[in-house]
């Protein structure tokens, strides 16, 4: 660890482009369906960078994702920690899978982070669950090979190392 | 290398225990409204950026239709609006009228709190929520515009929800449909007090707390009732939908439909009452 890596940058401009992807105005029927930008991006960094981001990225991600759209504040956080801390745990093996395989398994922690957000909800007593809320678990998927891409080059490019390199 | 991962598994156990304390106490907080909504209006207006930046392609694709659209067509639209102006203003010293008319019957009715309410314009922000925040807008006006929560938004129909956080430049209006939002309400009809509560799903609201005898009948236009002087009264807020009565209980079930079109809004107009002044946050922060 020698101080701050060549680099770096690159996450918080990715989160910033994932943030603004996600406020990005759409009609009710297609913005249902967008995937959460936010999370996937933040845990390709878990996977990609696991030096530098993990469930504290989930957290704090999560908190201006809450304060940006109102939600109750620590309701996203809780969540995306969540979804980070299963990709943290499961690096190893996620790493070893082939592009395909990684979109079928993201849809996983997508489905906590959802989870826990409608039970936080739910605990609070701020409205139920909606069918609307699986549909961005089910578009994870396509999402995450097209967003792998996108940073990996991005990565490439800005001289990230790659973890365990 | 597996000792390693090991710890660094370890480590994210731990952080994960740390935040997850954290984010609930931060949903607690939350819940506990007041306490938050002034820090959360603050954190807001660090995040308005992104807001703006996500408004830009549609802005972009507004003024692309603006720049091509007909010349026939702005000026058909230039005289419908003239027209409605000047239907407007016709009705504007009748509303006058009627307004000084309803406060000279408030004095006599001692309701104190009958001021002329100060109101203000304001669009929505072109952006997207994400589904659980389904129940809140953002407008594109904040604190720097005289916006601070408690304010009444509305829109031509009637009552849209409150603002509960202000940031400088943009603010959230929690609708009444929220399951967190509850308005104090009077039956149009014949001045029956009620509460009206967030159904938490868009389009339903309930009308808890009636007793059987209570004299509400479906079709009945609810306003508000200016009790607890957090808002102005007799802004149509709902229309009741259903009435059932629950023998245990020996209430009735009230359902009710917002008059307001929530699915419709592309701006809302906010009012605060004259009597109540705004909080020193809104007036004077730096």
């Amino acid at each position: 660890m020698s101080g701050l890596r060549r680099g770096v940058w690159v996450i918080p401009l990715s989160l910033a482009a994932a943030f603004i992807l996600q406020a990005l105005p759409l009609p009710p029927a297609v913005a249902v369906w967008t995937p959460n930008w936010v999370t996937l991006v933040t845990l390709y960094w878990c996977v990609a960078a696991p030096r530098l981001a993990g469930v504290g990225l989930g957290f704090f991600t999560g908190l201006a994702a809450d304060v940006l759209e109102a939600t109750l504040l620590g309701q996203q956080a809780l969540a995306k920690c969540a979804a980070a801390f299963l990709v943290v745990w499961q690096r190893r093996r996620f790493r070893m899978y082939h592009l395909w395989q990684q979109a079928c398994l993201v849809p996983l922690p997508v489905a906590l982070e959802q989870l826990v957000s409608a039970l936080v909800r739910a605990a609070a007593g701020a409205g139920e669950p909606d069918f609307t809320d699986l549909l961005p678990v089910l578009t994870a998927a396509p999402a995450w090979p097209l967003l792998f891409l996108m940073l990996n080059g991005l990565q490439r490019l800005a001289g990230l190392r790659l973890a365990g390199q | 290398m597996e000792d390693i991962y090991e710890s660094s598994l370890r480590a994210a156990i731990v952080r994960l225990l740390v935040f997850t304390a954290l984010a609930a106490a931060l949903v607690a907080a939350d819940r506990r409204f007041g306490v938050v909504a002034q820090v959360r209006g603050h954190a807001a207006t660090a995040t308005e950026a992104v807001f703006d930046a996500a408004a830009l392609p549609a802005g972009f694709g507004q003024w692309l239709y603006g720049a091509y659209l007909d010349r026939e067509e702005l000026l058909r639209r230039n005289a419908q609006l003239r027209r409605a102006n000047v239907l407007l203003r016709a009705q504007m010293p009748r509303h006058e009228f009627l307004e000084k008319e309803n406060r000279r019957l408030r004095r006599l009715l001692l309701d104190a709190g009958g001021g002329p309410s100060i109101t203000l314009f304001a669009e929505l922000a072109p952006v997207n929520l994400s589904r659980s925040a389904e129940q809140k807008i953002i407008l594109s006006r904040g604190r720097a515009d005289n916006v601070f929560p408690g304010q009444l938004a509305l829109d031509a129909f009637g009552v849209v929800g409150q603002v509960t956080a202000a940031g400088l430049r943009k603010s959230t209006v929690t609708l009444l449909t929220d399951s967190s939002h509850s308005v104090p309400v009077q039956v149009a009809r014949n001045g029956l007090q009620a509460v009206v509560y967030g159904g938490g799903v868009r389009g339903a609201l309930s009308v808890p707390h009636l007793s059987q005898q209570a004299d509400i009948k479906e079709g009945d236009l609810l306003v508000t009732s200016g009790l607890g002087r957090r808002f102005p009264a007799g802004h149509p807020v709902a229309r009741v939908v259903s009435v059932l009565s629950d023998d245990r209980e020996n209430t009735l079930a009230v359902a009710a439909a917002p008059v307001a079109q929530l699915d419709y809004l592309k701006e809302v107009v906010l009012l605060h009452r004259a009597t109540v002044d705004p909080p020193p946050a809104a007036g004077d922060s730096p």
